[in-house]
C-alpha cells in the first residue's frame, strides 16, 4: 500500500490497525445492502421510480466515506440525483440537493485527495449548474496549499476556470502565486506552459509581445535557480522556453533578437556555473544554449560546438546514471558533424562522380 | 538488505495465491477493482512461470458473472461496469487463451459506444474523460482484433492533444504529465500505429530523469520513488526505444530492496507494506529489464510476449524459462 510501513511478523499492530478492523467489518456489512439495492434501481430503472430514500443516501454516503475508491456507490448518488431533481422544481431546494453532493465529496477527499470518483463527481454535480463557480476556487486555494502537487486539483481547476470563462490573462496569475510559494511546484509550471502557449497564439498577438513574454519568463524562471540548482522543476520549463524562442525564428526581426537572448543566457548560465560548478542542470542547459547559438551563428560554431562537447563529456561522470543520455547527445554531434563533412566532399566530388555514370 | 540480493519468487507465488482468502480492510476496500486485483496477480504468476497453479474454470466463470448486459464488466460481481475492469476481463481471458467464453461482438459494441465525437472515450456511461480509458479501449479492441469497429485515427488524435511542453501526456487536453499517464498514452499510440505522435528524444529524457539516486523512478519531477513506475516509465521507454537512457541495473536492485524476504510481495519503496499492484509491478519491470527466469513481457498490451503471440499468432505457449 502507498506509503504505509510494513507490519512485521511478531510486532505489535499499530493503533490504526484497530480501527480499521472496525471499518472492515462496518464495510462488509454495508456493501451488500448496498449491491442489492443499487442492483434493484438499476433493473428497474425504466418505469419504476426507485426510492432513493434518505436512509438509503445517508448509508451511500457513509459507504464512501470508509472507501471513496467505491465508484458504483458514486453511480447510485448521480441516478439518485437525476431522479430527485427530475421531480423537484423549487431552485433552493435544488441548490441544495447538489450542495449535498459537494458536502459528500468533500468528506471523501478527506479521506482520499488523489479519488478518480470523487474528483468527477464533483465536477458532474457542478455540470448541473446549480453551485457556485467562486466557492469551487476558494476550497481549491485550500487544497492546493495543503498539496500544491495534486494533479486532480489542478485538474478540476482548470475546469472550473473554463467554465467560469476566465482568460489565460488572469489564470496564469495563480500559477505566478504558486511558483512564488514554492518554486519547485512542477505542476504550476506546466500549467503555466500550457497558459502561456494560449496566450501566444491569441488572434492579433503582436511578435513584439510574445518575445517580450518570453523574456520575462526567462527572468522569473532563472530565480529558482539560484535557490536550488539541482531542482528539476524549472530546467524542464527553462527547456521549453528556448524551443518556443527558436519557434519564433523567421518572423520579422527574431534573428536579432533570437541571439540577443541567446547571448544574455548562456553568459546567466556561465555566472551560475561559477557559484556551482558541479550542477548538472546548468551544464545541459549551457551545452543547449550553445548548440543552438552554433546553428544560428556561423562564426563562433566551432567554439560553441566545441565548448558543448566538453560540457556533455562532463556530464557522464557528473552524473553516471544518465550517462547513455549524453553519450547519444555527443553521438548525435559527431553524426551532424560527419554530414556536414560529406555535404563538403560530395560538393567537390559533383564531377568526378558524372565521370564516373557516364563511363 | 543483503538477503534481497535475489528474486523471492517462491515467496511471491504463495503471497499471491494468498490474497483471495484475505479479509481485511485492504482486501475489503479492494472488492471494487477485483477484477484488476486478478489481472495483476495472474499476470505476475504467468511472468514467474506459474499460472499453472490456477483453477481455470472457476477463475472464468466468476469473470463471465462480472459481464453486464451491455457488454462490459464491472470490478466485481454485481458492480457497475465500467471500461478499466473490461480491460483486465479480458487480458485474463488471454492469459488463459479463453477468449471463446465470451462475445467480442459483445463487448467490442460497449467500448465503441463509449467514444466520443472527439475521438476521446468515456470509462463509463458517466462520461468522465480520461486517456487512460483510450489506451483500455485501443488495447481490448485490438486484442479482441476489433479496432475497425472505432474512429482510430480520432483516438490517437485525441491522445496527442494530450501532449505537454515536457513531451509527456495527461489525462485530458492541458492535464499535467504522470508516468502512468503517460505509459497510457504512448502504449495506446504504439498499439494504434501512431507513434509519430511522440516526441521519443523529448520524452525520453524526461522519463530517464524520473531515475533518482537510490535507482527506483518516480512518477513526476521532485516526488518519490516508487516501484509502479517500474512499469510505467520502463515500459514506455522500451516502447520508445530509449529504455538504455536510465540505469538498469541500479533499477532492478531498488526493486529487488523493496521485496518482503518474509511474507512475499513488493511494495512501493523498501519497508512499506506490499500489495499486489506493486507486487506485478515489480516482476514485470523486472522482466522488462529481462531478469532471469522469468517470461518476457510486452510493454504495449502489458501481457506475456507468448500470450500476446498467441492472440494473433496462434502460437503455441513458449517452454518456460529456466
Amino acid at each position: 500500500m502507498h506509503g504505509r510501513p510494513r507490519q512485521r511478523p511478531g510486532q505489535a499492530p499499530s493503533p490504526l490497525h484497530h480501527q480499521e478492523q472496525a471499518y472492515a467489518v462496518e464495510l462488509q456489512k454495508l456493501m451488500p445492502q448496498f449491491l442489492q439495492s443499487n442492483r434493484t434501481c438499476w433493473v428497474f430503472d425504466v418505469g419504476v421510480v426507485c426510492s432513493y430514500s434518505a436512509e438509503a443516501m445517508n448509508q451511500n454516503a457513509r459507504l464512501l466515506e470508509l472507501n471513496p475508491e467505491f465508484y458504483t456507490a458514486w453511480n447510485y448518488r448521480k441516478r439518485a440525483v437525476e431522479e430527485i431533481l427530475g421531480r423537484e422544481t423549487d431552485e433552493e431546494a435544488r441548490k441544495g440537493i447538489a450542495q449535498r453532493e459537494l458536502d459528500v465529496v468533500v468528506r471523501a477527499l478527506r479521506v482520499n485527495h488523489k479519488c478518480y470518483g470523487a474528483w468527477y463527481h464533483r465536477k458532474w454535480v457542478i455540470g448541473l449548474g446549480l453551485s457556485s463557480l467562486d466557492a469551487e476556487l476558494v476550497l481549491l486555494k485550500k487544497l492546493l496549499r495543503l498539496d500544491g502537487r495534486n494533479f486532480h486539483g489542478w485538474d478540476y481547476r482548470r475546469f472550473i476556470v473554463k467554465t467560469k470563462g476566465v482568460p489565460p490573462e488572469e489564470a496564469i496569475l495563480f500559477t505566478t502565486d504558486k511558483i512564488n510559494e514554492n518554486f519547485s511546484n512542477y505542476s504550476a509550471w506546466h500549467n503555466r506552459s500550457a497558459l502561456l502557449s494560449e496566450i501566444s497564439k491569441k488572434e492579433g498577438t503582436e511578435i513584439n509581445r510574445v518575445q517580450a513574454m518570453l523574456e520575462d519568463e526567462y527572468d522569473f524562471v532563472k530565480n529558482s535557480f539560484y535557490t536550488d540548482p539541482d531542482d528539476q522543476s524549472g530546467w524542464f520549463y527553462y527547456c521549453w522556453l528556448l524551443e518556443q524562442t527558436i519557434a519564433l525564428v523567421g518572423t520579422p526581426g527574431s534573428d536579432v533578437w533570437l541571439m540577443k537572448v541567446l547571448d544574455k543566457e548562456i553568459e546567466a548560465c556561465r555566472e551560475l556555473l561559477e557559484l556551482e560548478s558541479n550542477s548538472k542542470w546548468t551544464k545541459l542547459t549551457l551545452a543547449r544554449l550553445l548548440l543552438t547559438h552554433a546553428s544560428y551563428n556561423t562564426s563562433s560554431r566551432k567554439s560553441d560546438t566545441d565548448e558543448a562537447r566538453t560540457h556533455f563529456e562532463e556530464l557522464c561522470s557528473l552524473d553516471p546514471t544518465h550517462r547513455e543520455y549524453y553519450q547519444y547527445q555527443l553521438s548525435m554531434l559527431s553524426s551532424k558533424e560527419l554530414i556536414k563533412d560529406r555535404s563538403s566532399l560530395t560538393t567537390q566530388h559533383e564531377g568526378s562522380e558524372e565521370l564516373q555514370l557516364k563511363s | 538488505m543483503a538477503d534481497s540480493e535475489e528474486l523471492h519468487l517462491e515467496k511471491h507465488v504463495d503471497y499471491i495465491k494468498s490474497l483471495d482468502k484475505k479479509s481485511d480492510f485492504d482486501a475489503v476496500a479492494m472488492e471494487h477493482l477485483r477484477m484488476s486485483g486478478a489481472y495483476w496477480g495472474l499476470t505476475a504468476l504467468d511472468i514467474m512461470g506459474r499460472l499453472g497453479d490456477m483453477n481455470v474454470d472457476e477463475i472464468v466463470a466468476w469473470i463471465l458473472k462480472c459481464q453486464d448486459e451491455c457488454g462490459g464488466f464491472g470490478g466485481n460481481y454485481q458492480h457497475d461496469p465500467h471500461i478499466l475492469y473490461t480491460l483486465s476481463a479480458v487480458q485474463i481471458l488471454c492469459l488463459f487463451d479463453r477468449l471463446d467464453a465470451v462475445d467480442g461482438d459483445k463487448i467490442a459494441a460497449y467500448i465503441t459506444g463509449l467514444q466520443n465525437e472527439d475521438g476521446s472515450f468515456a470509462g463509463d456511461e458517466w462520461g468522465e474523460v480520461d486517456t487512460r480509458f483510450s489506451y483500455c479501449a485501443i488495447c481490448c479492441l485490438s486484442l479482441l482484433k476489433r479496432l475497425d469497429k472505432i474512429d482510430l485515427e480520432k483516438a490517437c488524435d485525441f491522445v496527442a492533444r494530450c501532449k505537454n511542453f515536457d513531451g509527456g501526456f495527461g489525462c485530458i487536453p492541458g492535464g499535467e504529465s504522470h508516468a502512468g499517464q503517460i505509459f497510457c498514452c504512448v502504449g495506446a499510440l504504439a498499439i494504434g500505429g501512431a507513434l509519430h505522435h511522440v516526441d521519443k528524444d523529448l520524452l525520453g529524457w524526461w522519463l530517464a530523469e524520473r531515475q533518482v539516486k537510490s535507482g527506483g523512478l518516480n512518477g513526476r519531477p521532485e516526488k518519490l520513488p516508487d516501484v509502479c513506475y517500474s512499469w510505467w516509465v520502463l515500459a514506455s521507454l522500451v516502447i520508445m526505444d530509449r529504455v538504455h537512457w536510465i540505469d538498469k541495473k541500479k533499477l532492478a536492485q531498488f526493486i529487488l530492496d523493496c521485496q518482503d524476504p518474509e511474507g512475499g510481495g513488493i511494495s512501493d519503496r523498501p519497508d512499506d507494506a506490499v500489495d499486489v499492484f506493486h507486487t506485478y509491478f515489480g516482476v514485470a519491470g523486472l522482466s522488462l529489464l529481462g531478469y532471469p527466469g522469468l517470461k518476457a513481457i510486452d510493454p504495449a498490451y502489458a501481457l506475456p510476449v507468448d500470450v500476446v503471440d498467441r492472440v494473433f499468432y496462434g502460437q503455441k505457449k513458449q517452454p518456460p524459462v529456466s
